[in-house]
């Protein structure tokens, strides 16, 4: 079994090399160390682009289809959505946002739902507005519940774990901005 | 003799790694795994959702600075949009510039594609075009739509991202240096040398360093009345924040942003803000001169494990009776800075 080996980038002297004499000993862990650096460049995820943008306001701009390049070995995703609003005194609430990624399911219960704010006392709703005085950053659901019988749960977005990168679509409802990265890796690298 | 590129990471097995024999495995392996990111490493370059009025029944182009690899790679643009009519002729053209200069910019083809939306209307519509170079010269981008013939057109999202093809010989001005199996596969049997352990390490930090990811971006469409054009906000007019997402990344980031945008009239210096929101608060401006403004933003990453990263927050402002048109705000994450 290999577990993916991830590294902070700002942590690491990217500068030194792996050997620093001309004839070291044929050690093990300088073998191990030569794997490990290509495979952390490789594995380690691509960052979450955060795109700023009005996808509720109006109704024409409610949705939104996105993609995203997913690293090798990313199983799930998370994504952070902006919600922005402000307060109108009628209309009907929002209930929720809606999110899929086309590895996860793109219609029926597979479809996630990101609870929206209910506002208190009668006779206020949050209307989405870009400008809205009122914003709100939302991760998108934590627990991994892939291909969920009923519900539309809030849940961890489904990736397809592979030994290259791909692009995954995704949509996305009554955001005013999102992004997406990797959130869980394969758990062994030779399943790959 | 080969510089072999294999089609996905190959994963040494934990046995190879536990008493190594003198041989030439698992070092092959690994060293063609350098071969390989050359090929597969492609984070995005360009991650962009058009900030739209609503939909719209004119061509529309979208410029925003750009950080492209120096290596001269070839890259895939996918460009997602939906026309209300079915089956509507729409041609994308990605541009790039080395000077910007706003409307007077000398733009240089990278292609132009003639495309058909779907044969249902308002359904959202996907299009790839594969492997065209952006040149490690470029400045800025200029991605256009025309105007479908019938009814109207949402841009959804832009994204490119590098697909380079196999690893060659020679050294990248990237610093990259390939993996050749000449010497290691002889019957003689090759000694292992100690530049081949760092070249591990050094090809794949030169990639990693050069292929700069896009981490933020906010555009809207280039014209003398975009949706974003205040006249009356001499104090900073936000917009929604967002969040950067760096997975398992910590400590201090610096992200290479970039702004452009052009006033109608007045002064022009710090009309334009990326700022962190939380930790430090750090935060850059920018001018709105019409041309590419640069700047390097310090952030303190939050948060930890898969959910770390930054939450970014762009602003413009105006001068007293003079409008400010923003027309893109990017920042670019290079690990390591």
């Amino acid at each position: 079994m290999r577990q993916p080996f991830v590294r902070s980038w700002a942590n690491e002297d990217l500068t030194a090399d792996i050997i620093g004499e001309a004839t070291p000993p044929a050690a093990v862990a300088l073998l191990v160390e030569a794997v490990l650096w290509i495979e952390s460049v490789t594995l380690t995820p691509y960052c979450g682009c955060a795109h700023s943008f009005d996808g509720c306001t109006t109704a024409d701009l409610e949705e939104r289809y996105l993609a995203a390049i997913v690293a090798p070995g990313a199983s799930h995703g998370r994504a952070t959505i902006c919600r922005s609003w402000q307060v109108a005194v009628s209309g009907a609430s929002t209930d929720y946002h809606q999110l899929w990624s086309t590895a996860g399911g793109t219609s029926g219960a597979d479809v996630l739902r990101i609870p929206y704010y209910i506002m208190p006392g009668s006779g206020q709703v949050p209307d989405p507005y870009w400008h809205g005085v009122l914003q709100h950053l939302v991760d998108s659901g934590n627990s991994v519940i892939d291909s969920p019988a009923s519900g539309n749960l809030d849940r961890q977005l489904e990736l397809v774990a592979q030994d290259y990168p791909y692009v995954e679509a995704m949509f996305v409802t009554l955001a005013s901005g999102f992004s997406m990265s990797t959130s869980l890796m394969v758990e062994d690298l030779e399943l790959l | 003799m080969a510089i072999t590129t294999p089609t996905g990471l190959q994963v040494v097995d934990a046995w190879r790694l536990l008493l190594p024999k003198m041989a030439v495995q698992p070092l092959k392996m690994a060293m063609e795994n350098i071969n390989g990111l050359w090929r597969w490493h492609r984070p995005q370059v360009a991650s962009l959702a058009p900030h739209m009025s609503g939909v719209v029944a004119r061509a529309s182009e979208y410029h925003f600075a750009i950080e492209p690899s120096v290596d001269g790679l070839q890259y895939t643009f996918e460009h997602r949009f939906a026309c209300s009519g079915i089956s509507q002729a729409v041609t994308i053209g990605v541009d790039y510039c080395t000077t910007y200069a706003g409307g007077a910019t000398a733009w240089t083809a990278i292609y132009s594609s003639a495309e058909t939306s779907s044969g249902t209307g308002g359904e959202m519509t996907r299009k790839t075009h594969a492997n065209y170079v952006i040149p490690a010269t470029a400045v800025a981008l200029r991605v256009t739509y025309t105007a479908p013939a019938a009814g109207t057109r949402k841009d959804h999202h832009v994204l490119a991202y590098p697909t380079p093809g196999d690893a060659v010989a020679g050294i990248q001005a990237s610093g990259f240096v390939p993996f050749d199996d000449t010497l290691l596969n002889h019957a003689d049997g090759g000694a292992v040398h100690t530049e081949w352990i760092n070249r591990c390490k050094r090809s794949s930090v030169a990639l990693l360093r050069d292929r700069k990811q896009m981490a933020f971006s906010w555009v809207q469409e280039y014209s003398t009345t975009p949706k974003e054009a205040r006249t009356d906000k001499t104090a900073w007019w936000p917009m929604p924040a967002q969040r950067v997402r760096l997975p398992y990344q910590s400590g201090t980031v610096n992200l290479s942003a970039s702004a452009i945008a052009a006033v109608t009239a007045g002064t022009t210096a710090d009309l334009v803000r990326l700022a962190q929101l939380g930790g430090p608060g750090k935060s850059v401006l920018f001018a709105a001169d019409g041309t590419v403004q640069h700047q390097t933003l310090q952030c303190l990453i939050d948060g930890t494990g898969a959910d770390a990263g930054v939450t970014l927050q762009a602003a413009y402002r105006t001068t007293s009776g003079n409008t400010t048109r923003p027309f893109s705000v990017v920042a670019y994450y290079q690990p390591g800075t």
